[in-house]
């Protein structure tokens, strides 16, 4: 993007940063909600949460009364541990996951993440330390 | 910095012709609707914003079907759900 730059402009992601290692509320499409720690963020809104609850909204009609039953359904939480991450990493970012991304991939620096306490690495800087293991 | 100026068929009231940027550019720090794609409504004040049209704002209401359902202190949109974004008279009951 030709970017006409005054410095005193921010970014609405500059935003964002302030934000890492906070609790933040995220609302997907899908009427899915994820509450969770911000850990690493990039451009494209990929994400790495810890912590994280994601809570699915359904509303059915009920056929005689067309009533609206709402229901919120808890789908994870989990504390950080690596299988866990592991086996529900995909379920949990594939839906603000970015095509390039594998997730096995995303997985792995989500645990090297998490384990190393390392909390403000953006996910560029994760991709390089993978392709350092390579 | 070499702006395409839009032409315009005939002189309206306004005394200078903008592009899209220059009212990205002008309504920073106003209050605003966000409308998105999925029909869902925002409004507060515009922090800040960019050319994809990723927004930032605060003291942010959520609108669905016209109720307002949520409130946030500080929220952030991306810019492909947004469908439009337009400046509003709004009296905030809360103060700025």
């Amino acid at each position: 993007m030709a970017s006409e730059e005054e410095s005193a402009v921010k970014e609405p992601l500059d935003l964002i940063r302030l934000s890492l290692d906070e609790r933040i509320y995220v609302k997907l499409r899908s009427d899915r909600e994820l509450r969770g720690k911000l850990h690493a963020y990039d451009q494209h809104l990929n994400m790495i949460l810890g912590d994280v609850e994601e809570i699915v909204t359904t509303v059915e009609i009920d056929d005689e009364t067309y009533e609206e039953i709402v229901r919120e359904e808890l789908l994870l939480v989990f504390g950080g541990r690596l299988e866990i991450l592991h086996q529900k990493a995909s379920h949990i970012l594939c839906s603000t996951m970015h095509r390039h991304f594998d997730m096995a991939l995303l997985a792995f620096t989500a645990h090297w993440l998490l384990s190393a306490q390392c909390l403000s690495y953006s996910l560029e800087e994760m991709v390089s330390y993978w392709c350092l293991l390579l | 910095m070499q702006k395409k100026k839009m032409s315009t068929g005939g002189e309206k009231g306004s005394t200078t012709t903008k592009t899209p940027a220059d009212f990205l550019k002008s309504i920073r720090g106003r209050p605003v609707v966000v409308k998105l794609n999925s029909g869902v409504d925002y409004r507060g004040i515009l922090a800040c914003l960019d050319g994809y049209m990723n927004i930032a704002m605060e003291q942010t209401e959520e609108y669905v079907n016209g109720q307002l359902k949520n409130k946030y202190g500080d929220a952030f949109i991306r810019g492909n759900n947004v469908l439009y974004i337009s400046t509003t008279k709004r009296t905030l009951a809360d103060g700025a």
